[in-house]
């Protein structure tokens, strides 16, 4: 194994990561909001990644100006899904939590296949793609782009969080909802704020992908374990951690794919999960 | 027979009797059994009731886990996987009867889930759905690469004649039809009883509390461990089932997630929790799918899929406690937080005695606390306190909120390690022993908010807390009636704990740790919350505990109360013990006003 | 304490009273007859309509319901078989009806179905399943209700290495396909004066991608001249093939044998494109590394991609009816048909064949027709030498081709008699 090579497995590791990251950031931040785990998450990836492919398709808009708009345009659909879905269930039992979501990610695979059919598309020749060689280690343009925009998602919600007053009334529900409810907090639009959120932040991954992923129905099913796995592994409730965690997963099935049968290349993974939470039972950056 | 079956199928009533009953059960067993006669030989119907018989027993055996232990698992593909491929590796390799091979399967399956719960049972909520999920995940990608169990391609098993014997049925397939059957009937009956048996009121109670079973004395790692090896064993005999049904297993046919999701899904919606709701979940679910795929599916527009997702929302949405929420109330899973106003508080009119009765002999220390300290981050939450407790004494703990007094119950009784010195029970040091261990020497605490079991009566409540040293069920449901007597609450007997008063709870909290019969009762704050004309009541009730020869440490804030009850004091501040002794004395102190209302206060004073 | 007894009664009763109707109308499902018709020949059609291959069951099918369609007249200028006037003639032009249902890839759910089709929709034959799995457990169905069973595109050798004596495959096993793979090499080595030595193989771990593996690390013996580097399964729906790709570049393979559906034959190629790796060709098994959607992704570098193909429409030229079925294929989906629709075209075909010979909807009639298939080429629409069984239910008359995508699309280049335009190797790299 030369340095090159191995530079090459990070490289193109952390690149994955990056994608990964910002497909899990949405997930951390809804859990860290309400405790909910969003099962349906990759299915709003997988729409974004629609949306993108059609307006390239048939509207001829590079990815990179409809990206805005596919985030704003997944923005309501996380809101309009708050509303209509999980704010029966959020104050229920973790089981109708999970069984809503998970309707409706069999529900919206169903339906895109009925509206778009089974085939698979492609985006092809936008301006995010190519690559760029670094000396001997190639950098694909979607990777980077994805690096840079899964970044720029994260610092953008610490902004929105920490800086801003609805970011900070979404803090204060997530911490005390009954008190924040006391202080004027409309507690339902903060929820729905941050339904919201997480789904421009995985509409802005989907975006992304859409440059060299191809998209199908079942594509949301691909990504959505590892993003899972991501925000667990970073601690439910961090958005940082899920950051963290995806690029931690990027690297390694990389170099777990390269030694051993391919097939088995998110074992790693997996146990590294385990490992981890075992020892730190609210991941490794997660609340106590 | 006959009246265990009755009482079985009341366990989730309150043990009533009827003919009613037991008639409309036998009836339905009756048609079901002669049903295949009735359908004329036609494949689909008849595979329709197989595969609801057999999701029916799946979904009640997840229930165990899920439902009664309260661990959801979204990997139980696991299970059914490695019951398949053990039974069908037996017959190929060993030559063995499938039959024997189901027997191994399910030992195999129950084996494998006691290794799962061991790391995973420290897991809480969502970190251990995930954890069953990537550990299924990760059994279905190594079993796609292994050869020896023929990777990708699967396992075929050879064609048999049809018999009984060889568990193998080719034209006619009505014999799986009835296996399945008395599969699911007999899961049915087993998860019946363990609902009303010891074992089945401990899982309850560790899935409505944790923290609050484990104060009473119960291992959860134990019982959840029970839990999962009965949950595992009996989807590894379904693992096995399908294999001889279908003939040809492969990773993705016997390991998916798809699969483990199909199992949750039958208890979720149709009832978590109790005997009726795998039954129609599997019913609703299984019939809605199959004849949609039938009949939509040919589309390829998957409208069956999207029909399936939508009732799925839908059960979620409206009826979270599962469609059978549409024929009784489930209590307790899905409450809210809030409590009952005390708005008829039954006022105990006894006159409030200021001097114990019990006289003490020798000052003979039970419990011993030497230098502990514990820190949390930054905050030093003991420091170096040491303090000892008298046998048969009630001993008083005073001081401002933050002066540590819940932390050093915590310590006392087991649910946090101090970073520095020992305590001592008897004179045998407790060697960062957890709660459970503890509560079964003899130390058992309350909860500041009192943690009744949700999902139960009163009398349920008690009754759990007396299985810990009772194993005999009638025995212990006396004992339980006795102590609701003791504490007042005899007439609340059936009321369902959900609705009970934050007086009642705290009642029903002391009565609860009092079925364990402990020899040192820890008390936090006994009296917060309850109005004042019941005080004087609660009063009455400690000092008769004590009278039979309890110990009580109390922390308290009412003050002028605490001082009729207790015989000696401790005062603590920011971690340390301020003051101890007399009651006048302490509270004559300094520094313990000063703690309470200030330097100012204490200046003007 | 009675008030609670008797409430808790009726709900119970309640209970029991709905969930015994639940059942009742399960059962009232069952006991209602199936409708019946008369002067049409009913065939069920069994394929994944949902799941990862949707795609391909759904091209799949459209193409058995294009060829249902011609059969009965809708296209009566096509010259295909049956087209006109329309139905089958020696039943009276009975026209064949079509029942489609969904298996979503599962064996047990196959045959589930075929139960279900062959008992309650009295179907005369089955046709199906895209997948070997399925097609297995559909087999034993079939030959335990004693009805034909014809696959025209499942491809697993073993089946039909079990003595079942109402499947019928037209399309070439798995393993017989993979010989081509070592014929061309061997042909590119002896005519064209290529060195070729090393052969990475790439597949997807599922019963497909599996046995081809198998297949060609077993025929590796036969041809000793050439050598396997690298053997690189993977699980389908894999997010990235990066490492899948560095150890490629590592083996430094003269040839990739690739064995991918569609989705992540797009994947691969663009990291092929992205990493610079450049073998002197890649062989797909499978149309995935030649299919529009894949074009359409790859722009230009789907060129010189080859895939061991069954049909191709520029072979117009050895069968007019080749053209034909392309045109109608297009016109109906609006995507150009390949060799997968293209069998299972095909096997329609044989089988409305075999029916109409039989004279009859009688299930041994038909069986024995079928055994008795010998199709003329001119007859068929695949550029093979003719449809005949042998005793094991295998059509033994089968050929395959290479197809490389060039500047002007895609063309047959291999075998010589057959090829339409000149075989570019090695692949020139990127630009």
């Amino acid at each position: 194994m030369t340095t090159e090579l191995l530079l090459q497995l990070l490289v193109s590791g952390l690149g994955m990561g990056f994608i990964f990251a910002l497909i899990a950031v949405g997930l951390a931040l809804i859990y860290g909001m309400m405790g909910i785990v969003n099962f349906a998450h990759g299915e709003f990836l997988m729409i974004s990644m629609y949306a993108t492919y059609y307006a390239f398709s048939l509207g001829h808009l590079d990815p990179v100006l409809t990206l805005p708009l596919v985030a704003a345009a997944m923005f309501v659909l996380g809101v309009f899904v708050y509303y209509v879905l999980v704010r029966r269930v959020i104050n229920g039992s973790m089981h109708a939590q999970i069984f809503a979501t998970f309707g409706l990610m069999i529900f919206l695979q169903a339906a895109a296949q009925f509206f778009f059919g089974a085939d698979y598309y492609a985006v092809t020749g936008s301006l995010l793609s190519g690559v760029v060689l670094l000396g001997s280690v190639t950098l694909p343009m979607p990777q980077i782009s994805a690096a840079i925009g899964a970044t720029l998602t994260t610092l953008a919600l610490y902004v929105v969080m920490f800086h801003t007053a609805p970011g900070r009334s979404l803090r204060a529900v997530s911490q005390d909802r009954i008190a924040a409810l006391t202080l004027g907090v409309n507690a339902d639009r903060m929820n729905a704020l941050a339904w919201g959120l997480s789904a421009a932040c995985v509409g802005i991954a989907g975006s992304l992908l859409a440059n060299f992923y191809y998209v199908f129905p079942r594509v949301g099913g691909v990504f959505v374990l590892v993003a899972y796995v991501a925000v667990a592994l970073g601690g439910f409730g961090s958005v940082g951690g899920a950051l963290f965690g995806g690029l931690i997963i990027g690297v390694l099935q990389v170099l777990a794919g390269f030694y051993l049968p391919s097939t088995l290349k998110f074992v790693p993974v997996y146990l590294l999960y385990l490992v981890i939470v075992l020892v730190r039972p609210t991941g490794l950056l997660g609340r106590q | 027979m006959t009246n265990r079956l009755i009482a079985t199928v009341h366990s989730s009533q309150f043990g009533a009797r009827s003919w009613l009953m037991p008639t409309i059960v036998f009836a339905s067993l009756t048609a079901l059994v002669l049903l295949p006669f009735g359908l004329n030989g036609r494949p689909f119907e008849l595979r329709l009731f197989t595969i609801i018989f057999l999701n029916a027993a799946m979904g009640q055996a997840w229930n165990i886990l899920g439902g009664y232990a309260g661990q959801t698992s979204i990997g139980h593909a696991i299970f059914f996987g490695l019951g398949a491929y053990t039974s069908t590796l037996a017959g190929l390799e060993l030559g063995l009867n499938p039959w024997l091979g189901a027997v191994l399967a399910m030992l195999v399956s129950a084996l494998a889930g006691v290794l799962l719960g061991f790391p995973c049972f420290r897991l809480k909520g969502h970190y251990f759905v995930i954890a069953t999920l990537v550990i299924a995940e990760s059994i279905f990608l190594v079993f796609t690469e292994w050869n020896a169990v023929g990777a990708a391609i699967g396992l075929e098993i050879p064609i048999r004649p049809s018999s009984w014997l060889n568990f193998q049925f080719g034209r006619d397939k009505t014999p799986y039809y009835w296996i399945a059957l008395a599969f699911a009937t007999l899961v049915t009956v087993f998860v019946a009883r363990l609902s009303s048996h010891r074992l089945g009121f401990i899982l309850k109670a560790i899935r409505d509390d944790e923290s609050a079973a484990r104060s009473l004395g119960y291992s959860l790692q134990r019982y959840k461990t029970i839990a999962i090896a009965f949950s595992a064993g009996l989807i590894g005999f379904a693992g096995t089932f399908y294999a001889q049904y279908v003939l040809l297993i492969d990773p993705p046919t016997v390991l998916g997630a798809p699969i483990s999701i199909a199992i949750a899904l039958i208890p979720i919606l149709g009832g978590i929790g109790t005997v009726s709701g795998p039954l129609l979940g599997a019913v609703v679910l299984t019939t809605l799918s199959e004849y949609s795929r039938a009949y939509f599916s040919g589309s390829g527009r998957n409208v069956d899929l999207m029909i399936y997702g939508a009732l799925i929302m839908a059960i979620a949405a409206y009826r979270p406690a599962g469609l059978v929420s549409l024929f009784r109330r489930v209590r307790g899973l899905n409450a809210p937080e809030s409590v009952p106003v005390d708005a008829t508080a039954p006022a105990v009119p006894v006159t409030p005695t200021a001097a114990p009765a019990f006289e003490r002999t020798a000052a003979d220390p039970i419990l011993c606390v030497r230098s502990v300290s514990r820190r949390f981050g930054g905050l030093q939450a003991l420091d170096q306190v040491s303090f000892q407790v008298m046998r048969h004494e009630i001993l008083g703990i005073v001081g401002p909120n933050g002066a540590g007094k819940s932390t050093l119950f915590g310590v006392m009784c087991g649910d946090i390690r101090p970073d520095s010195g020992s305590v001592k029970l008897e004179g045998m040091p407790l060697l960062g022993e957890r709660s459970d261990t503890l509560a079964r020497r003899g130390i058992v605490r309350t909860f500041q908010t009192p943690r009744p079991f949700l999902s139960m009566s009163f009398e349920e409540n008690i009754l759990v807390a007396a299985l810990v040293r009772i194993t005999d069920r009638r025995e212990a449901r006396r004992e339980a009636r006795a102590r609701l007597a003791q504490v007042g609450l005899l007439d609340c007997a059936d009321r369902p704990a959900l609705g009970a008063s934050t007086g009642q709870r705290k009642r029903l909290d002391i009565a609860r740790a009092l079925a364990t019969n402990p020899t040192i009762l820890l008390l936090d704050e006994p009296l917060g919350g309850v109005d004042p004309g019941s005080i004087p009541g609660v009063i009455e009730l400690l000092q008769a505990i004590r009278a039979q020869g309890t110990t009580i440490v109390v922390i308290e804030h009412n003050l002028e109360a605490l001082s009729g009850l207790a015989d000696r004091l401790i005062a603590m501040a920011l971690g340390t013990k301020i003051a101890e002794g007399a009651p006048a004395d302490v509270m004559q102190d300094r520094r313990l006003v000063h703690a309470y209302l200030g330097a100012e206060v204490h200046a003007a004073a | 304490m009675r008030e609670q007894h008797k409430r808790s009664i009726t709900r119970w009763g309640q209970f029991c009273s709905t969930a015994l109707s639940a059942l009742l109308i399960a059962t009232g499902f069952a006991l209602v007859p199936p409708s019946e018709a008369a002067e049409v020949v009913k065939i069920g059609a069994i394929y994944p309509l949902s799941g990862q291959v949707a795609k391909s069951g759904e091209d799949t099918l459209n193409a058995i319901k294009l060829a249902v369609d011609v059969i009965n007249g809708k296209y009566p200028d096509s010259g295909l078989p049956f087209a006109k006037p329309g139905g089958l003639p020696k039943l009276g032009g009975a026209k064949i009806e079509l029942i489609a249902v969904d298996h979503q890839g599962k064996p047990e759910i196959g045959a589930a179905e075929a139960e279900r089709l062959i008992t309650q929709e009295k179907v005369v034959a089955l046709i199906g399943t895209f997948f070997s799995s399925v097609a297995a457990s559909v087999g034993q169905v079939a030959e335990r209700n004693e009805v034909p069973f014809i696959t025209g595109e499942s491809e697993a050798t073993p089946l039909t290495e079990r003595g079942y004596k109402w499947l019928f495959r037209t399309t070439p096993s798995s393993r017989t396909q993979a010989k081509d793979f070592f014929v061309f090499l061997r042909d590119l080595n002896a005519q064209h004066g290529q060195k070729i030595q090393s052969i990475a193989l790439v597949h997807e771990n599922t019963l497909w991608g599996q046995e081809f593996g198998q297949s060609i690390t077993g025929y590796a013996a036969e041809f000793p001249e050439f050598k396997i580097v690298a053997d690189i399964s993977y699980q389908q729906g894999t997010t990235d093939v990066t490492s899948e790709v560095q150890r490629l570049i590592a083996a430094k393979p003269d040839v990739v044998f690739h064995a991918s559906y569609d989705a992540e034959a797009i994947l691969f190629a663009r990291t092929y494109k992205q990493f610079n790796f450049t073998p002197q060709g890649v062989m797909a098994i499978g149309a995935a590394f030649g299919s529009s959607a894949f074009r359409d992704a790859l722009k230009d570098d789907a060129k010189y991609y080859l895939v061991r193909e069954h049909w191709a429409r520029d072979l117009a030229g050895k069968s007019p009816l080749i053209e034909s079925v392309g045109r109608l294929y297009l016109n109906a989906y609006n995507k150009p048909m390949d060799g997968t629709p293209a069998r299972a075209f095909q096997a329609m075909m044989v089988l409305a064949d075999a029916i109409n010979r039989a004279g009859s909807t009688d299930a041994k009639a038909i069986q024995k027709a079928l055994q008795e298939t010998n199709l003329p080429p001119s007859s068929l629409i695949m550029p093979w030498e003719g449809v005949q069984f042998d005793a094991k239910g295998q059509n033994t008359k089968t050929r395959g081709i290479f197809i490389q995508t060039l500047a002007n699309g895609p063309a047959t280049v291999w075998p010589t008699d057959l090829a339409q335009a000149k075989l570019v190797w090695p692949r020139s790299g990127p630009r």
